[in-house]
This record gives structure tokens, C-alpha cells and sequence, in this order.
């Protein structure tokens, strides 16, 4: 690293520029690993998770729908690395493209929550007042719920799937966050060059796009790093219960649904293989989450 | 303290208003329509309109939206909550068999959690950054990250697995009729939801002793000569609870919301398994019941919480 920024200096000044941000960055995560080493630990079982899921097609052996009766409920083995499930199909092609699912729903859902969770929190703090009553009303109303059950009633009326199960989940994680967002702008709000931008006479709608929702950024992301473990247990947990992703298609907590309990003295990895990947990967979200949870934003600890 | 109290369940009423909102437009909101979707399932087509003016009559889809909530915020007040459309069955009397297992579970699971989180929350907290500490805690957090049907499936199999165990018994027994039968029905569900509850509860536990230890009081206490368990316990351990007790309460929704799961797995006929069997079915009357009972059940929790609040520190009363 030292070479790197001996070479830079010597460089022109744009070569430096970006020289510098590059070594800045590794040294920042350098310094990041060596305080939160499990922390670094969840983001490297994080960047495995992302890879594999954009790799799917690339590294599952075999495909993940196709059965296949003579190969049924064999235990790990040279060609079939995770074993097969009752219907023939290779464990580990499932794992992997369970975990393109898993991604799908964490990042659509966490996505799609951001925009209402923004709407909500930041209009709530401007205006205040009785707008602000009859909005955290219902905000409460939702928050009455607990997870899973508000994911079953949305799941009720918009029926399962992947998209549906995307939505559902986005619903609950807005009003959630909106809470943090609504905290965050009030601060912001109070700030005073809020004010000097309403005595310069802009909008209000000018002063929320440009001077509230920029500032609420940083709690928004440390929201959605501890939202996306939940998401993808929720995703999991719906589909379990089988109201989630549909088979064939391989979700993770699909796979350990009703029907393979049958098949748990004949073939017990069909289920501890993807409970464990299942538990390893939210245990790696958690930590990254909570390390950056304390490095971007200390307020928020314990929360 | 009354006044506080009255201010406090005042303040529900919108909320509880916009939550009934919510439970009664659902059936509105399902894409397509709802009757089709309902009278197609049921295979009961050949009754044509009749049924289909009845199906819509019983889901209040035959009114205008304003007359509808109406009529069955009415029918909440006087305990209706109308009839499943499989088994005509009043629904009310249906959420009110399938709580008591659901609520015995979440008890359990609560005693199970204090019994177990204090101690661990404590000794970490006293045996800061000590290998027993970074255990504990390590512990704590994979608690935190197992989801509770994988914890659920665990219970099943490696019991069953390794001695030929099963815990899943199939036919529910109530407390009343046989006290040690219905334990051992409770026990395991509770003992799921406990392990999760578990490493929550002794997280906060830990955070909170540690402030607590850094007190001038504690530093008083050791001073006037007073031994090391009794400055934890009595000083110690009451200044931290208060904190603890909130999120315990705030913890009653997890474990509503887990016995959907646990319920599933274990096969015990409570609220959870209710809501299920209802979706599976498409028994929307059910459906809404259930919802709103468990919303309101969560609204109530955080009244106590408040409640205890405001007992436990004088400045929430009089603020």
C-alpha cells in the first residue's frame, strides 16, 4: 500500500485523485475489518451471497427444477456435492439459486421500501400538525401488526409469488423505517439552513427533495443493512409456511417446508443443509449490519 | 396517573379506527374478483347467483365501503365478528378456542427468556471482554439470526433423529383437562420461541448493566461496604430491568407473529394455525378476525407498557 501511494504522488494530479480515493477506500475497509472483524466476516459471507447469486447460472451443476426419480434422496456424494431432495434434484443447484431469490426479494424489497418510507417520514416532519397526527395513526395501525402476520394478510389479498411476496414485504419495511426517517428529518428540519432556504423563498416541496431528504440518507442506509436480514428471514419464513415463492422454484425456506419433514429419518440433509445456509447468512447480514450500524451511525445502538 | 391512563387509551381509539379500516377494506383489495376467486375454490358454482349474493352479502362487498365498516365496527363492539364462510361457524367463538394455547405458549416462552437472559445479560456484563463474555455473546447473536422454523425444524429432527424422539404431539390437550399432557404439548413451541426472545432479551441486558455498572451510585455502594453480589443484585440488576421489561413487552408481537410457525410445526390448534388453515382456505371473514385480534392484542401490550412506564418513573406521568 505504501508503494501504491509513493507511485501516486509521483503521478499527475488526476492520476493522484483517483489513485488516493482507491487506496483510500481499501484502507478504510482495511481499518473497518481490523475493528469489526465480525463485522468483516458478515460483509465477506455477504459478497460470497451476492456473487453466487449473480453467478447462478454460471456455477449450479445441475438445473434446479429438473427431477430426476432414480437419483432421489442420495446423501452428499462426488456428483451431487449437497445430496439430492425427494425428487431427484442436486441440493447444492437449489442452494445456489435460492440464493438469487433470497438477493432478489432483500434488495427489491428493500428498494422499493425506500421511496414510501422517504414520503412518509420526511412529509410527516415538514408539515407537522394534524397531518403528521393522522399519518403516524396509521402508521401505528400497521405497526399494530406483528411481521409475519401483516405479510400474511397482504399475501391474502395479492396471493404468493415472487412479486407479490417483493411487495408484501416493502409495505411493512416503508412504514417501519418511515419511523427513523420521520426521527432523522425532524432533526434536519430544525437545522438552520432550513431556514435559510425558506427565507430565500423556496418550496416546500423544494426543501424537501433538496435540503430533508439528502440529509436522511445515512440512518436510512443503516435501516435498510439491519432491514435486509429480516427480509430475507421473512421471505423465508412466508415461504416455509408455503405462501411464498412457489415451487419448483428453489427458495431456501421453501426447501424446508411440511413436505421434506417427511423424509427426515431418510434423508436428514434435505433439511439441516439449507437451515444452516439459511442461519450462516443471516448471521453474516447481522454483523455486517450491526458493524456498520456503529461505525456509520452510533445513535442508533441498541435499537 | 388516571389522568395519564385516560389520555393514553383515548389516543388508541384513531388507531384502532384506522386498523378496523384496514381489516375491512381488505377484502376489497384483492384483484379480481374476490367472489369468483371464492366460489371457484368452494366448487359450489352451481348455485349460481343465490350464491353469489350471499358470498358478497357475508363479506360486506353488497354495500357502499362507509356503510360496511360501519356495520361491522358495530358488529366488533358487540363481539361479532361474523361467520367463516366454510363452516358458518361464528368467528369470534373460533378466535376465542384457538388462544388460549397461543397465549400459554407466549407465557412459557416469556418465563423461559427472563429465567435464561438475566443471568446471561448479567455475567457478560460483569465479566466484560472476557472469553465468557465474547461467548455468550456470540451465542446471543446466532440466537438472534436462526430463524425460528429453522430452530422449529431442529426440535423436530434431531430429537427424533438421534432418540427416537417425537415432539410433536397430534392431538391437543388442554391445561384444564390434563396439566402435564398440556406441557409437554407447550413446552417445546415456547421453548422455540424462547431461544430467540433469549438472546435479545440478555443482548440489551448486557448493554444496560453495563451503564448501569459505570454509575456513581454502584461506585457509593461499593464504598459503603457493601458486598459484590448485593451492589449487582440490589443496585445493579433493579436499575437495569426497567429497559428490559419494555422490551419484553415490545416482544410480545415476535411472539404472536412466531406462533404462526411454531404452530405450524408442532401442530397445535392456536391463533397462528388458525390464520393459516384460513388463508388456505380463503376464509376471509377468519382472516380479518384474526388480524384484528392480534392487532389489537399488540395495541394493548403497549398500553401496559406505557402503563408500567408511567408506574415506574414518575417523570412519564407528570410530563
Amino acid at each position: 500500500m505504501a508503494v501504491e501511494q509513493q507511485t501516486g504522488a509521483a503521478a499527475p494530479p488526476l492520476r493522484l485523485g483517483t489513485d488516493s480515493r482507491l487506496s483510500r477506500f481499501l484502507s478504510t475497509t482495511w481499518r473497518f475489518a481490523r475493528r469489526k472483524p465480525l463485522g468483516a466476516v458478515g460483509a465477506a459471507i455477504l459478497v460470497i451471497l451476492v456473487l453466487t447469486a449473480i453467478l447462478a447460472d454460471v456455477i449450479a451443476p445441475y438445473d434446479p427444477v429438473v427431477q430426476s426419480q432414480s437419483e432421489a434422496l442420495q446423501s452428499p456424494n462426488s456428483r451431487h456435492l449437497a445430496g439430492t431432495d425427494q425428487f431427484g434434484r442436486d441440493m447444492l443447484s437449489r442452494l445456489i439459486h435460492g440464493a438469487r431469490i433470497s438477493i432478489y426479494v432483500g434488495v427489491g424489497a428493500t428498494i422499493l421500501s425506500i421511496v414510501p418510507a422517504m414520503a412518509i417520514g420526511v412529509t410527516s416532519a415538514f408539515f407537522k400538525g394534524s397531518y403528521d397526527y393522522g399519518i403516524q395513526r396509521i402508521v401505528d395501525a400497521v405497526q399494530a401488526l406483528p411481521g409475519l402476520i401483516l405479510l400474511i394478510a397482504i399475501v391474502a389479498i395479492l396471493g404468493t409469488g415472487l412479486w407479490n411476496v417483493i411487495v408484501a414485504l416493502s409495505f411493512g419495511r416503508a412504514f417501519a423505517s418511515s419511523r427513523i426517517v420521520r426521527g432523522a428529518a425532524f432533526q434536519v428540519i430544525s437545522m438552520d439552513y432550513v431556514d435559510a432556504a425558506r427565507s430565500l423563498g423556496a418550496t416546500n416541496s423544494r426543501i424537501m427533495l433538496r435540503h430533508v431528504v439528502p440529509n436522511v440518507f445515512a440512518p436510512i442506509i443503516v435501516v435498510a443493512s439491519l432491514g435486509f436480514g429480516q427480509i430475507i428471514i421473512a421471505e423465508a419464513s412466508l415461504s416455509f409456511l408455503g405462501f411464498g415463492i412457489q415451487p419448483p422454484a428453489p427458495s431456501w425456506g421453501g426447501m424446508l417446508a411440511g413436505e421434506a419433514r417427511a423424509y427426515m429419518y431418510a434423508a436428514p440433509h434435505i433439511l439441516w443443509i439449507p437451515a444452516l445456509t439459511l442461519g450462516l447468512v443471516v448471521f453474516g447480514v447481522n454483523m455486517f449490519g450491526d458493524a456498520l450500524r456503529d461505525v456509520l451511525d452510533p445513535r442508533l445502538r441498541g435499537s | 396517573m388516571t389522568r395519564y391512563l385516560a389520555r393514553r387509551v383515548v389516543g388508541m381509539i384513531p388507531t384502532l379506527l384506522v386498523l378496523l379500516f384496514m381489516v375491512v377494506v381488505m377484502v376489497r383489495l384483492v384483484p379480481g374478483s374476490i367472489v369468483d376467486i371464492i366460489l371457484e375454490e368452494t366448487a359450489s358454482g352451481a348455485e349460481g347467483e343465490a350464491a353469489r349474493a350471499a358470498l358478497e352479502e357475508r363479506l360486506g362487498l353488497d354495500r357502499p365501503l362507509p356503510v360496511s365498516y360501519v356495520n361491522y365496527v358495530t358488529g366488533v363492539l358487540r363481539g361479532d365478528l361474523g361467520q367463516s364462510l366454510w363452516d358458518q361457524s361464528p368467528v369470534t367463538e373460533q378466535v376465542l378456542r384457538r388462544l388460549p394455547p397461543t397465549l400459554s405458549i407466549a407465557a412459557v416462552a416469556i418465563v423461559m427468556a427472563i429465567v435464561l437472559s438475566v443471568p446471561i445479560g448479567v455475567l457478560s456484563a460483569v465479566r466484560r471482554d472476557t472469553w465468557l463474555d465474547y461467548l455468550l455473546r456470540s451465542v446471543a447473536i446466532a440466537g438472534i439470526s436462526v430463524p425460528s422454523f429453522v430452530i422449529g425444524t431442529a426440535f423436530v429432527i434431531f430429537p427424533a433423529l438421534w432418540f427416537g424422539l417425537s415432539l410433536v404431539q397430534f392431538r391437543y390437550v388442554s391445561f384444564v383437562e390434563d396439566p402435564v399432557a398440556n406441557l409437554k404439548i407447550i413446552i417445546p413451541p415456547a421453548a422455540v420461541l424462547a431461544i430467540g426472545l433469549t438472546a435479545s432479551v440478555a443482548r440489551l441486558m448486557r448493554t444496560m448493566m453495563l451503564e448501569v455498572l459505570t454509575q456513581d451510585y454502584m461506585r457509593t455502594a461499593r464504598a459503603k461496604g457493601l458486598t459484590g453480589s448485593t451492589v449487582i443484585m440490589r443496585h445493579g440488576l433493579k436499575n437495569a430491568m426497567i429497559p428490559v421489561i419494555t422490551l419484553l413487552g415490545l416482544q410480545f408481537a415476535f411472539l404472536i407473529g412466531g406462533s404462526v410457525i411454531t404452530e405450524s410445526i408442532f401442530a397445535i390448534p392456536g391463533l397462528g394455525r388458525l390464520l393459516i388453515d384460513a388463508l388456505r382456505q380463503r376464509d376471509y371473514p377468519i382472516i380479518q378476525g384474526v388480524v384484528l385480534t392480534i392487532g389489537v392484542m399488540v395495541m394493548l401490550t403497549n398500553l401496559l407498557i406505557d402503563m408500567s412506564y408511567a408506574y415506574l418513573d414518575p417523570r412519564v406521568r407528570f410530563a
